[in-house]
């Protein structure tokens, strides 16, 4: 059994601040991103509790298109939907893991970022050439790339500016006539196919194949319309 | 031919709260306590032949009367709950709406009485009731601005003006 005298606070006991910090974080664990904020923002122990409750989060909770569209679960939407999980180099996880617990003040989303980091983490994302590729990992590696960019500017204006983007996507995503042409990489696509197997459609890669440089994909394919333009929209952040 | 059937009567368990209150439950409704079951498992108590009144009470010095018998009222309405696999539970979804309707109503006390449940449930490793117990915290949270969870848990506000503004700096990026 858990330790009930380990309380974290030193206050009147039965009372939320009192409780043990196992509990407490439990109660936590059950609150999405809205309202953990805001339970930090009560006291500076609540503030603490949420801050070491944030990092023991082992999978982050998707609710997409229920209660909470933030930028946060947008975010995430498209990392954890497109996570991929077969090269995992450790050490650049660990390097970028830690630039980010040094940039990153949100720890919510920090842990988001690292767990992410810990998917995908390549070791060529810190060579400048490969700043210049779009991949089939791209989503991610954008989203890495783009961190890596922007080491000096903090995390936070990085979100900042992004949620703007991610917001305008938003309003892309769910608009039935969206026209415009994707243009993506041949490569990508096809490495795109090979790790989202169904994603693309067949008459799309068949061009690919052929040996296009540039394929043209009309953006109202869904899935690709969308992951194109998550891709341009970061790419343009 | 007809063999007598040996009627026999369900096997109890006596457990002592820290105001000294002693209560018989049986040994088929604590088994959801990992805490009691190790214990008896530990002390062979089910090997034991001895009737209920010469048999050693379990204390509980974390736990009050009242609460425990609130515990015990939860784990017989819970006795036949399917084994709860934590693996399983870890990969669920979270979600605080799916409290069945009797716990929601049993859990539908004082604030006080609702932590002394938490920390019996934690103490006594009750699962599911620790569950359900943190659910309904998290309910009272939810949708509450700070100043409300503040009046409602009796919070203090400790922060400085200057670390509230940091704060809400560091939270403007998701904040509309």
């Amino acid at each position: 059994c858990n330790d009930t005298t380990n309380s974290v606070f030193q206050t009147h006991p039965l009372t939320l601040e009192a409780l043990p910090k196992e509990n407490v974080y439990r109660i936590l664990s059950n609150l999405h991103l809205h309202d953990r904020q805001t339970v930090s923002k009560c006291s500076k122990t609540m503030r603490e509790a949420v801050q070491q409750s944030d990092l023991r989060v082992e999978r982050i909770e998707l609710r997409f298109g229920e209660e909470q569209t933030d930028t946060v679960q947008l975010a995430v939407h498209f990392c954890c939907n497109l996570r991929l999980r077969k090269t995992v180099n450790e050490n650049h996880g660990e390097m970028l893991e830690n630039w980010l617990i040094e940039n990153s003040k949100t720890l919510f989303f920090r842990r988001i970022i690292t767990d992410e980091l810990h998917i995908e983490c390549h070791a060529e994302l810190v060579e400048e050439s490969i700043l210049q590729e779009v991949t089939a990992h791209f989503y991610f590696r954008i989203f890495v790339i783009m961190l890596h960019k922007r080491a000096q500017p903090s995390l936070m204006n990085f979100l900042n500016q992004s949620k703007k983007k991610i917001d305008s996507l938003e309003a892309n995503y769910f608009a039935p006539n969206f026209k415009e042409i994707i243009q993506l990489p041949r490569m990508s696509l096809l490495r795109l196919d090979e790790n989202f197997p169904g994603l693309i459609d067949e008459e799309v890669l068949e061009i690919a194949r052929i040996g296009h440089e540039q394929v043209e994909i009309p953006a109202n394919l869904s899935h690709t319309a969308t992951i194109s333009r998550a891709i341009e929209v970061v790419i343009s952040c | 031919f007809l063999f007598p059937i040996k009627m026999t009567s369900p096997r109890m368990i006596k457990l002592t709260s820290n105001d000294d209150k002693t209560f018989e439950v049986e040994r088929d409704v604590i088994k959801q306590s990992v805490t009691v079951n190790t214990l008896i498992t530990d002390l062979n108590m089910d090997d034991e032949d001895v009737s209920v009144e010469n048999q050693m009470a379990i204390p509980l010095p974390n736990v009050d009367a009242a609460t425990l018998e609130m515990v015990i009222t939860w784990c017989k309405q819970h006795r036949e709950d399917p084994p709860r696999n934590e693996e399983e539970e870890e990969k669920k979804e979270k979600r605080t709406d799916d409290i069945p309707e009797w716990d929601k109503t049993f859990l539908d006390v004082e604030q006080s009485v609702l932590f002394a449940l938490i920390l019996a449930a934690n103490y006594m490793d009750i699962k599911g009731l620790l569950d359900n117990c943190c659910k309904t915290v998290a309910n009272m949270i939810k949708g509450k601005t700070p100043d409300e969870i503040r009046k409602h848990f009796n919070i203090k506000n400790d922060f400085t003006p200057e670390e509230e503004e940091q704060i809400r700096k560091e939270n403007a990026w998701c904040e509309d």
